[in-house]
C-alpha cells in the first residue's frame, strides 16, 4: 500500500509537469498549426534564468522565478517574430516550419552549450528538498512526501483552471478559439490573426517557463533536453487528442503515469520508451486521442 | 608556320646547345662516381733512432675527441580536451610538465630532454584522431597519451597501424591496453572499484568490517556504461563467492533528472547498503531522491565517478556527507618527498592542489622517464615501446604502480569518505580479492 501511494504521488508529480508542457504545446498548435519544437526553448530559458537571477544574482526565489516565467513567456513573442512569421509569409508549408523550428531549437541549444557548458545549474543551495512525513499506522503507511510534488501538483491545477476560464470567459480567449476553429472567416469577421499568433505563443511559453522553474528548482537545468521536451508536449497532446485542452493535460497526465509504472516494473532506461509505446498505441486504437472526437481528427490532417 | 633555311639552322643550333648544357650538368655530378680516395692522415710513429743520439721525445697528439652523443628530444604528444565542455582536462598538461620538469632537473635524462605536445581532442573521438595522427605523422611524436575512454579505444587501432606508442593514465576500461603492443596505462581497471568497496566494508566498516554473509546490497546505474557494467559484472562475481545479496538493481538514463521511483524500489527492498554508479550530476540528485524519501542505509556507496566530483557535493550539498567511493591509487602527500613539489609546481600552473587523475598523468610521465633512463632511442617508437615495456614496477606519487606483460598496470585502488563537502581519504590502497574470479 505505501509504495502503491508513493508510485502514485511520483507518477501524479512527474506528470503535471508534463501536462503543463502539453497544455503549453496544445495552445500553440491548435491555433498556429505547426509543431512547435522551439516549445523546449522556453523551458530552458525559465530554468537557466531562475539559475542566474536566484544563484549569480542573488534575488530571492521566488522573484527569481518570477522574473523567468516572464522571460519565458516574452521568448514567445520572439519565437513568432523571429521564426514562425517569416516563415509563414514566405508560404512556408507544415514540414518547413516544423524544421525551421527544429533548426532554431539547437541553434538556441548549441549556444547554451557553449555559455553554460553542460553542469547542471541549480537554482537553489544543494541539498534534498523539505518534505513531511504521513504516517498512517492502522494501514502500515510511513511515506515521506516532497512539498514540492504537492506544490507542482496544486499549481498545474490551479493553471489547467485558469487557462480553461481563459479560454471560456475572455475575449482573447474568444478570440483564440475562433482562430483556431476557423481562420479565414475570423480574420473576415475582424479578429486580427497577428496579435492573436502573438498571445498563444506568449501563453504557451508562460505554461512551459512555468514548468521549467518547477523542474529546475528540484533537479537543475542542463542545456540538451529541448527536443526530449517538446517531443514529450507532443506526445501528450497526441495522446490527449489535438484539438482538445483538457486531452493535453490528460495526455501529459498519461505519460508520466507510463514512464512511472514502466521505471518501477522494468527499470528506468524504459521510461522513456514507455511513453512512446503508450503513444502508438494510441494512434493505433484511438487515432483521435483519449479525449479527442472525430471532428478533432480533422486537424490531424497536419501531420 | 614556315621557317626559312636561316630560321631553321637558327633553331636547330639552339637546340642543340640546350641539349649539350644539359648533358653537360648531368655528366657533371655523378652520384655513383666514386670518391677520389683521400689519402690517410699520417700517424706519427716512435720507432727508436739506429743511432746513440737519443731521439727527441715526440711531439704529443692530442687523443682525437670523442664526439658528445646528440642531445635527444622526446616528443612526447598528448591528446586532451582544452576547448569545450571537457575543457577542464587539459590541467593534466600542467600535471605531466612538472613530472617533465621534476625528471630533467634530477639529471637523471642526461641530456635527454621531454618536449610536451598537447593536441586538443575536445573531447571528441575523430578530433582525438586526428590528434593522433598529425603528432605521429607531423611532430614525429613517438609517444603519445591520451584520455577518456571512447577516444582511446578508437585511437588505438590507428596507433598500431601508425606504429607509434599509445599511453593512458586515465583509461580505466579493461580492453584499453589489452592485445596490443603499442598500448600501455598506468590506470586502474574499473572492476577493482567493485573489490575496493566490498573489501572496505568486508575489513574496515564500521570499525572492524561487516559480516557479508546476508548483507543486504542495491545499486542503481546509470544505463549504457561499459565501465559501469563492468563493475556490475565484477559485484555479482563478489556477491556469489562472499554471500551477500543483492536485494534491487535499479537504472536510469543519462541526463534523467527524476529518480523517485527507483529510489522508491530500492527502499521497499530495506538494504544495508547503496551503491551509486553515475559519473555526472545524476549522483546528487539521486543522493537527494534518497534522503526526501527518507532511504538511509547504514552505508552509502559509490565506485568511481565520486572523487573530485564537485557537480555532486554542489547538487547533494551536506546530504553526500558520509558517501564512501573507491578511487584510483590515492595521493598520499606525506610518503614522497616530491610530493610536496608536485603540489607547489602544479598549483602554480593551475591555482589548485592536484587531484588523483592528474597525480595518476604525472606518474605516467615517469614511466616514460624510466624507459628513456633504461637506454631508450627517443626518436624511435620501437625503441620507446620496447623500452616502456621493460618497467614492471614503479614508485609514483599514487603509490606503486605494478604492470603485467602486456602493459597493463594495476595499482590498488583506495577509499574515501565525502566529509564536510570535502573528499578525504581514508584508505590510501585497498588489496582486490585477488583470489576470487
Amino acid at each position: 500500500m505505501e509504495t502503491f501511494i508513493q508510485i502514485g504521488i511520483n507518477a501524479l508529480s512527474l506528470g503535471a509537469i508534463y501536462a503543463l508542457l502539453s497544455l503549453g504545446f496544445a495552445v500553440i498548435y491548435n491555433t498556429v498549426r505547426i509543431f512547435h519544437v522551439l516549445h523546449g526553448a522556453a523551458f530552458l530559458i525559465a530554468g537557466y534564468a531562475t539559475w542566474w537571477l536566484a544563484q549569480e544574482q542573488g534575488l530571492p526565489i521566488f522573484f527569481a522565478a518570477s522574473i523567468a516565467v516572464i522571460l519565458a513567456g516574452a521568448s514567445g513573442i520572439f519565437m513568432e517574430l523571429a521564426v514562425y512569421r517569416r516563415l509563414r509569409v514566405r508560404g512556408a508549408g507544415f514540414l518547413v516550419s516544423f524544421l525551421g523550428s527544429l533548426a532554431a531549437l539547437f541553434f538556441f541549444e548549441g549556444l547554451l552549450l557553449t555559455i553554460a557548458r553542460t553542469t547542471a545549474r541549480l537554482p537553489r543551495p544543494g541539498g534534498p528538498l523539505p518534505t513531511f512525513n504521513l504516517q498512517i499506522e492502522a494501514l502500515d503507511i510511513d511515506l515521506f512526501i516532497k512539498w514540492h510534488a504537492v506544490n507542482t501538483i496544486v499549481l498545474v491545477a490551479i493553471l489547467v483552471l485558469a487557462v480553461t476560464l481563459f479560454f471560456r470567459y475572455t475575449k482573447w480567449g474568444r478570440m483564440i478559439r475562433a482562430i483556431a476553429s476557423n481562420p479565414d472567416l475570423a480574420v473576415a469577421v475582424g479578429i486580427n490573426a497577428s496579435q492573436v499568433y502573438l498571445m498563444v505563443f506568449v501563453l504557451g511559453s508562460t505554461l512551459a517557463g512555468i514548468g521549467g522553474v518547477m523542474q529546475t528548482y528540484e533537479g537543475g537545468v542542463i542545456p540538451n533536453v529541448g527536443i526530449r521536451l517538446a517531443i514529450t508536449a507532443a506526445g501528450g497532446v497526441i495522446i490527449g487528442g489535438i484539438g482538445s485542452m483538457p486531452g493535453a493535460v490528460v495526455g501529459g497526465l498519461a505519460l508520466g503515469l507510463a514512464q512511472t509504472i514502466a521505471s518501477y516494473y522494468f527499470g528506468g532506461n524504459w521510461a522513456i520508451p514507455a511513453g512512446f509505446i503508450l503513444l502508438l498505441l494510441v494512434i493505433l486504437f484511438r487515432p483521435y486521442g483519449l479525449l479527442g472526437t472525430r471532428e478533432h481528427r480533422e486537424l490531424r490532417r497536419l501531420l | 608556320m614556315y621557317f626559312g633555311p636561316i630560321r631553321a639552322r637558327l633553331l636547330m643550333a639552339f637546340a642543340a646547345l640546350v641539349s649539350t648544357a644539359l648533358i653537360v650538368v648531368a655528366c657533371g655530378a655523378d652520384p655513383t662516381a666514386t670518391p677520389t680516395p683521400v689519402p690517410p692522415t699520417a700517424t706519427p710513429t716512435s720507432a727508436p733512432a739506429m743511432d746513440d743520439t737519443p731521439d727527441p721525445t715526440p711531439t704529443p697528439v692530442p687523443p682525437t675527441p670523442t664526439p658528445e652523443p646528440e642531445p635527444q628530444v622526446l616528443k612526447l604528444g598528448f591528446t586532451v580536451p582544452q576547448s569545450g565542455s571537457y575543457a577542464r582536462w587539459g590541467r593534466l598538461v600542467s600535471a605531466m610538465q612538472c613530472a617533465i620538469d621534476e625528471v630533467e632537473a634530477s639529471g637523471e635524462l642526461g641530456s635527454t630532454t621531454i618536449e610536451l605536445l598537447p593536441e586538443d581532442s575536445k573531447a571528441d573521438q575523430a578530433e582525438g584522431v586526428s590528434g593522433l595522427r598529425k603528432l605521429a605523422t607531423v611532430n614525429d611524436a613517438p609517444v603519445i597519451m591520451t584520455i577518456f575512454t571512447g577516444i582511446g579505444l578508437a585511437q588505438k587501432p590507428v596507433a598500431s597501424e601508425l606504429e607509434v606508442v599509445l599511453f593512458s593514465s586515465g583509461i580505466q576500461n579493461p580492453m584499453f591496453a589489452y592485445d596490443s603492443p603499442w598500448v600501455f596505462r598506468n590506470a586502474l581497471n574499473t572492476t577493482l572499484n567493485a573489490d575496493a568497496l566490498i573489501r572496505w566494508l568486508d575489513d574496515y566498516a564500521g570499525g572492524s568490517g561487516e559480516d557479508l554473509s546476508g548483507f543486504r546490497y542495491a545499486y542503481i546505474k546509470e544505463e549504457g556504461n561499459d565501465s559501469i557494467d563492468l563493475q556490475i559484472d565484477r559485484l555479482r562475481v563478489l556477491a556469489d563467492a562472499l554471500g551477500f545479496e543483492l536485494v534491487a538493481e535499479e537504472t536510469f538514463q543519462k541526463d534523467d533528472v527524476s529518480f523517485d521511483t527507483q529510489i522508491t524500489k530500492i527502499r521497499a527492498a530495506e538494504p544495508d547498503a547503496v551503491q551509486l554508479f553515475s559519473l555526472g550530476k545524476e549522483m546528487g540528485l539521486i543522493i537527494n531522491t534518497m534522503a526526501q524519501q527518507g532511504l538511509q542505509p547504514k552505508y552509502l556507496l559509490s565506485g568511481g565517478g565520486a572523487e573530485g566530483n564537485t557537480e555532486l557535493i554542489d547538487v547533494a550539498g551536506a546530504a553526500a556527507n558520509g558517501l564512501i567511493y573507491s578511487a584510483p591509487g590515492q595521493f598520499d602527500k606525506e610518503a614522497d618527498e616530491r610530493a610536496p613539489r608536485f603540489i607547489d609546481c602544479y598549483s602554480g600552473k593551475e591555482g589548485n592542489e592536484p587531484d588523483t587523475y592528474a597525480t595518476h598523468f604525472y606518474d605516467g610521465t615517469l614511466v616514460i622517464a624510466e624507459a628513456l633512463k633504461l637506454g631508450a632511442d627517443a626518436t624511435s617508437s620501437e625503441s620507446m615501446r620496447d623500452h616502456i615495456a621493460q618497467v614492471r614496477e614503479i614508485t609514483g606519487l599514487a603509490g606503486l604502480w605494478v604492470f603485467d606483460e602486456g602493459g597493463d598496470a594495476w595499482a590498488p585502488p583506495g577509499i574515501g569518505e565525502v566529509q564536510n563537502g570535502e573528499f578525504v581519504n581514508l584508505v590510501p590502497q585497498i588489496e582486490p580479492y585477488r583470489d576470487i574470479q
